[in-house]
């Protein structure tokens, strides 16, 4: 087939550059990026390729495959690029204007109307978001702001997801040994807009960030802890990025509040955990955030466990597969991705494996179903709440 | 005082951009000393002719060139002028690439070529005769470096007569050539390329060959500089050894051998090579038990336990510096280059040759098996942001080299080649690489993500991309393409003479193109890998036109040295002293009764004038005046200017090269040409606020490199004195700034202009 210079674009090129720079255009297609693509890893998609066609203007081509739908947004080829190319960027750009020119991934339709409905991308209905606390001493801080030490920012997956809901326990476990009161949103708590970004809607993001701002600053704290990688750098980093408002909290992931905790003597640990575990990096918590030690330091404290690395970890890890829209729209590559990982781990010769991160969690516990694995999947936070005395 | 303007179209290269025209008319206007004309290339013959014959027609005492930038053509109008009147009564106005080309807006680049001008023509009006004096030179040379860049340029000096002192690093001169098996194009034996070359420079009379020797300090001037040059001990005494190498076969120690790149091991008295020049044995104390051994069995008595550091001094007329290039080392990153499996460029180049530690055998060093798949890995540590963004040019080629060898003489072994771009231009060049092909070498077109170390075997993550297939490549044995950089030896040279670098760290040539092996500083010469990446043929290439260069220097018993230098005004002179304290060039002098400028040592960098408590110590260009009446001349045309002094070495040429890339500079930015940044004294710095200034900037070498040694350090002292001042005059110090930057970085120039403009906006 040949293309036709009319469907060269180039028009739609100096566009995108004219919005999210002109790295794509230095792009000098050395397929560094591919290579450690995870999403080209399991499929046909080429992120290589995709910087061609941008600098090429070919959009229709771009719009009618399912290419741009298949990354991760591990920001692994970004890290790697040697001229500095933005692919991420330029991925979620043209993700977004595939959606404005009328070319969504029907997959993702259920959790674009489920955001617009409910403020969540499950289809769950709000007060459903206050059941995985009951019973716990946990403070509601859209009723009493000010009432609590810290607020804990959910996260939707963990929310409404009940196997992750020992690990949300386990949070307010850890902090209340520490004399930490735990507060939430409660039903106010909305999506932090990541993932309908991600998937092409700006818009739906926009809106949501802006109530999130304020709903965060309003809450009377002074410091908001995540368990959800995803929501604290949205929040954290592309909030600042788009420019959606100043948020007074310090942010910071639930294992680095803790970390500090233990580092300062506020948290005994007084039970042997016999476990030989491995930890994997989350994408969004390590190449987004830079956050890599602090879940270390918090197994390495652990009485009675081993801690094993895996080959690649920290800047390197390979992506477990569960982001960017990647599992809604084709989970059979998401869980293939998070069985390779897995082969990884198991490779160290641990039996549990670990993460901080709510995607992770879910993601792997489907590896590890689908690989017939005999490791257990625990969340940091989960490790830790066992090494507490009652 | 009449003075004549000559503004240039330069086709549509000014024309395009700024109304020519209009500019003629409005400086026609201003009164009868002041005469505009316009061209269509000023510096065509009939260019000329029109200066010329205008200077005699009107009786010009002065003229101004309204043109590209002087770093262009500014010999070609001070030699036209020159012909008539004195050859420095005449300023430019840089209006093509500090602001044609910089300046979109035809409306704007009119206006801010207006205040250009008018700046020249008010410091035309103080422009004066300068006379010059003749110096004697000396007739040697010194080499710095002995690789064949170094020894093929004392070859060609010596032919023309010269008397050369070769000063080298190591033990032996040679370089890295002579480490190697075979060189590209010719796939000849390197060591029968180079030892009669080795021979020649050993045996030649004029040649004195300094090893194990470095260059600490450079003073003097063109035509006469005096070296120190520090020569470590040998332990071995130079006279006596024969290199029988009775001590070596004796030595007890057994260590990795720097020489062999790790790859074999050496005695702690040893010689690099059988063709060593000079062929002397050498004791490397560091490895070396002192068990006494070799003193023992050393007929010749050569063994010199207790020879110390030598430091010595030379005299000569000219410098060449030929330090040549080291790889970048990749231990510890994606390419693990720490991996007993993983070679660099040199480690196999070492065990290829034939009397090397393997017996030019190719072997793995973790097991000594021969390998079955062995990748070379290309662009290893260059292009590439995290390393070095240059292409280190001669890799693709060295890389073929190695794959066709090894191919011919093991055709069962597999070899692949990992690469982005095969970059093979050369003479033959493209020829070699289509036989590698052709021999059955397996290009992947894909740069190498990672390599994964496997036990002894490496993964490499590569993608195919001319398939679009990632491909895990496994190996047993790997081969970096490391990327080239300035030796540690010329990163020195840099430092101690004071020769610019580029943003590659590489020295840089005062002109890439035109002016290839020279520096800024005359009699200071650089070539071969000290410059940039290339391969053996450049070096040779670049010898001879340097040696060409350096005899055409040194030929005559005398050079001129125009007097563009400092006066002090005995009048007003209160005789402190501080001028000479401050001078590094020892350029004056004192008779205990008035302190005088020597001449012949005066580098005209203007340092003086600024620390001189009563201004009695100024340049004779670029003068205290001078430069402040051009402020004014453009402070006229435009009251609301950022003024930006340029040193001429790195500064002016960064802004030069912002326009020749186009780039988007506010027209509110007027460049005043400095000599160095430490010539700019406070009141140029405050002055222009006082005419309503909008901001003032330094545009200087970066730190530690600039070419007057120490200008732009004594400049920042100078503002942050100046920010206080402003200060407390309300007006602000944040609207004076100094910014560094190399000759090579125009982005940087036009980053400091971008955020002048929005200092003085806030
Ligand atoms: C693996 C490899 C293979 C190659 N193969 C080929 C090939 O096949 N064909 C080809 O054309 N090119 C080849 N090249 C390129 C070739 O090596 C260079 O072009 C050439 O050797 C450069 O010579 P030089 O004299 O400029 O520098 P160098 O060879 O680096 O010599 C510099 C000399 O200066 C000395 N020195 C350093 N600092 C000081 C100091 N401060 N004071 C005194 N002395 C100092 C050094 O000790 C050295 O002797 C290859 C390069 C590599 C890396
Ligand atoms: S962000 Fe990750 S998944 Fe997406 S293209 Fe880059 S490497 Fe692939
Ligand atoms: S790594 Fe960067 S330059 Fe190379 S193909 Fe990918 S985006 Fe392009
Ligand atoms: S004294 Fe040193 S150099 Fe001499 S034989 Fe002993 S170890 Fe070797
Ligand atoms: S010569 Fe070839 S291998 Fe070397 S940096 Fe340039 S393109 Fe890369």
């Amino acid at each position: 087939m040949v293309i036709k210079q009319e469907e060269m674009d180039l028009e739609f090129s100096k566009k995108l550059a004219s919005e999210i720079g002109e790295s794509f255009q230095k792009c000098f297609q050395c397929g560094t990026c591919t290579a450690r693509c995870p999403a080209g890893n399991v499929s046909q998609y080429r992120v290589r390729k995709l910087m061609r066609m941008a600098q090429l203007g070919l959009k229709d081509k771009i719009f009618d495959s399912d290419e741009i739908w298949n990354c991760t947004t591990c920001s692994t080829c970004k890290i790697l690029c040697p001229w500095g190319v933005d692919t991420l960027s330029t991925i979620l750009k043209l993700r977004a204007e595939a959606v404005k020119a009328g070319h969504p991934l029907k997959k993702h339709d259920p959790l674009v109307k489920s955001l617009l409905s409910y403020d969540n991308p499950w289809l769950q209905p709000r007060n459903a978001r206050t059941k995985w606390y009951k019973g716990l001493d946990v403070v509601d801080l859209s009723k009493n702001p000010g009432e609590a030490d810290v607020l804990y920012y959910v996260g939707c997956t963990a929310t409404f997801d009940k196997r992750l809901w020992n690990m949300t326990k386990a949070v307010v476990k850890v902090l209340g040994m520490a004399g930490k009161t735990v507060g939430v949103l409660g039903k106010e708590e909305k999506c932090c807009g990541g993932t309908v970004r991600g998937v092409g809607h700006p818009d739906i993001f926009r809106s949501l960030a802006t109530r999130n701002v304020e709903d965060i600053n309003n809450a009377g704290v002074d410091t908001v802890i995540f368990s959800c990688p995803g929501c604290l750098n949205t929040i954290m980093n592309t909030y600042r990025k788009e420019e959606i408002g100043e948020i007074r909290p310090k942010l910071m992931h639930v294992v680095e509040y803790v970390a500090e905790l233990i580092n300062e003597g506020k948290i005994k640990l007084d039970k042997d955990v016999k476990r030989v575990v491995t930890y994997h990096d989350p994408c969004h918590l390590g190449k987004h955030c830079e956050v890599y030690e602090p879940p270390r330091e918090i197994l390495k404290a652990v009485p009675g466990l081993k801690f094993k690395e895996m080959d690649f970890v920290k800047v390197n890890s390979w992506c477990c597969g569960a982001g960017g829209g990647l599992k809604t729209a084709f989970p059979d590559r998401a869980t293939e991705l998070s069985s390779n990982r897995l082969e990884q781990a198991e490779k160290t010769g641990a039996d549990t494996i670990t993460s901080a991160c709510s995607f992770c969690y879910q993601n792997l516990l489907d590896g590890l179903v689908v690989r017939k694995s005999k490791m257990e999947m625990k969340d940091v936070m989960e490790i830790l709440a066992e090494a507490i005395e009652e | 005082m009449k003075i004549g303007v000559f503004i240039c179209f330069c086709g549509n290269n000014i024309g395009g951009y700024v109304n020519v025209p209009e500019l003629t008319d409005y400086f026609n206007t201003l009164g009868d000393d002041v005469i505009a004309f316009n061209t269509t290339f000023l510096c065509s013959e009939i260019g000329q002719d029109l200066i010329k014959d205008k200077i005699e027609e009107l009786n010009l005492d002065a003229v101004v060139v309204a043109s590209c930038s002087p770093k262009h053509h500014g010999s070609i109008f001070q030699n036209c002028i020159g012909e008539k009147i004195n050859q420095y009564r005449w300023e430019f106005a840089n209006i093509r690439e500090q602001c044609a080309w910089t300046t979109p807006n035809k409306k704007d680049a009119t206006e801010k070529a207006k205040a250009i001008i008018m700046g020249a023509i008010e410091k035309a009006k103080l422009l004066k005769d300068i006379g010059s004096t003749r110096v004697p030179v000396t007739k040697d040379v010194l080499i710095i470096g002995g690789g064949i860049t170094g020894m093929h340029a004392s070859l060609e000096l010596t032919d023309k007569g010269f008397h050369v002192h070769m000063v080298e690093k190591k033990e032996t001169i040679g370089g890295n050539m002579v480490r190697f098996d075979r060189v590209f194009p010719t796939d000849d034996c390197a060591m029968c390329t180079s030892s009669p070359i080795l021979a020649d420079v050993a045996m030649n009379k004029l040649i004195d060959i300094y090893s194990l020797s470095e260059v600490v300090e450079v003073k003097g001037r063109p035509g006469e500089y005096k070296i120190k040059i520090v020569k470590r001990p040998r332990y071995v005494d130079e006279k006596k050894c024969t290199a029988c190498g009775e001590c070596t076969s004796h030595c007890p120690v057994e260590v990795w051998s720097e020489w062999d790149e790790g790859m074999g091991l050496r005695a702690a008295i040893f010689k690099p090579l059988a063709q060593a020049v000079p062929l002397k044995n050498r004791i490397e104390r560091d490895s070396c038990i002192r068990c006494g051994t070799c003193e023992n069995v050393c007929k010749a008595g050569a063994v010199l336990y207790d020879d110390t550091e030598r430091e010595f001094e030379i005299t000569v007329g000219a410098i060449l510096v030929c330090t040549g290039y080291e790889l970048i080392d990749l231990t510890n990153t994606e390419y693990h280059q720490e991996h007993p499996n993983v070679l660099t460029g040199f480690q196999l180049e070492r065990i290829k040759v034939p009397s090397g530690p393997t017996a030019g055998e190719i072997l793995r060093p973790s097991d000594g098996k021969m390998p079955e798949h062995l990748v070379f890995v290309q662009c290893a540590g260059s292009r590439d942001r995290r390393y070095n963004v240059y292409c280190s040019k001669i890799c693709c080629m060295y890389a073929t080299k190695n794959a066709r060898l090894i191919k011919a003489e093991n055709p069962h072994m597999k070899i692949s080649v990992c690469y982005i771009d095969m970059r093979t231009a050369g003479r033959g060049y493209e020829e070699f690489f289509d036989k590698a092909r052709e021999m059955g070498i397996n290009y992947i077109r894909g740069n190498v993500s990672e390599i994964v170390p496997d036990g002894e075997d490496l993964i490499l993550k590569v993608e195919d991309t001319f398939t679009s297939e990632p491909i895990d490549v496994r190996a047993d044995m790997v081969v970096l393409s490391n990327g080239l950089i300035p030796s540690q030896g010329t990163k020195d040279m840099s430092s101690v003479i004071h020769i610019v670098s580029g943003a590659d760290k590489f020295l840089a040539p005062v002109h890439v193109k035109i002016a290839p092996v020279d520096t800024a500083s005359k009699g200071i010469y650089i070539a071969g890998t000290t410059e940039a990446p290339k391969p053996i043929q450049e070096c040779i290439t670049d010898a001879g036109l340097v040696a060409s260069r350096i005899a055409t220097f040194l030929k005559d018993p005398e050079i001129e040295i125009d007097l563009t230098t400092s006066k002090i005004n005995p009048e007003v002179c209160i005789k402190c002293g501080t001028c000479a304290e401050n001078c590094v060039y020892d350029a004056i002098e004192t008779s205990g009764e008035f302190y005088e400028v020597r001449d012949v040592s005066c580098q005209a960098c203007g340092k003086c004038s600024v620390t001189c408590p009563t201004n009695a110590i100024d340049l004779s260009l670029f003068s205290e005046d001078q430069i402040i009446k051009q402020v004014d001349g453009i402070l006229h045309e435009d009251p609301d200017a950022i003024i930006g002094y340029c040193c001429y070495q790195c500064g002016y040429n960064a802004a030069d090269l912002a326009g020749t890339a186009k780039a988007n500079i506010d027209p509110s930015i007027k460049v005043v040409l400095v000599p160095c940044s430490g010539r700019v004294t406070m009141q140029h710095m405050l002055y222009p606020f006082f005419k309503g200034a909008k901001g003032v900037f330094l545009a200087a070498c970066l730190e530690g490199q600039c070419h007057y040694i120490d200008g732009n350090l004594q400049a920042k002292e100078k503002v942050a004195l100046s920010k206080k001042a402003l200060d407390i005059m309300g007006v602000g110090g944040r609207k004076l700034n100094l910014f560094n930057m190399s000759s090579a970085e125009g982005p940087k120039f036009v980053a400091a202009a971008k955020r002048m403009v929005e200092i003085c906006q806030e």
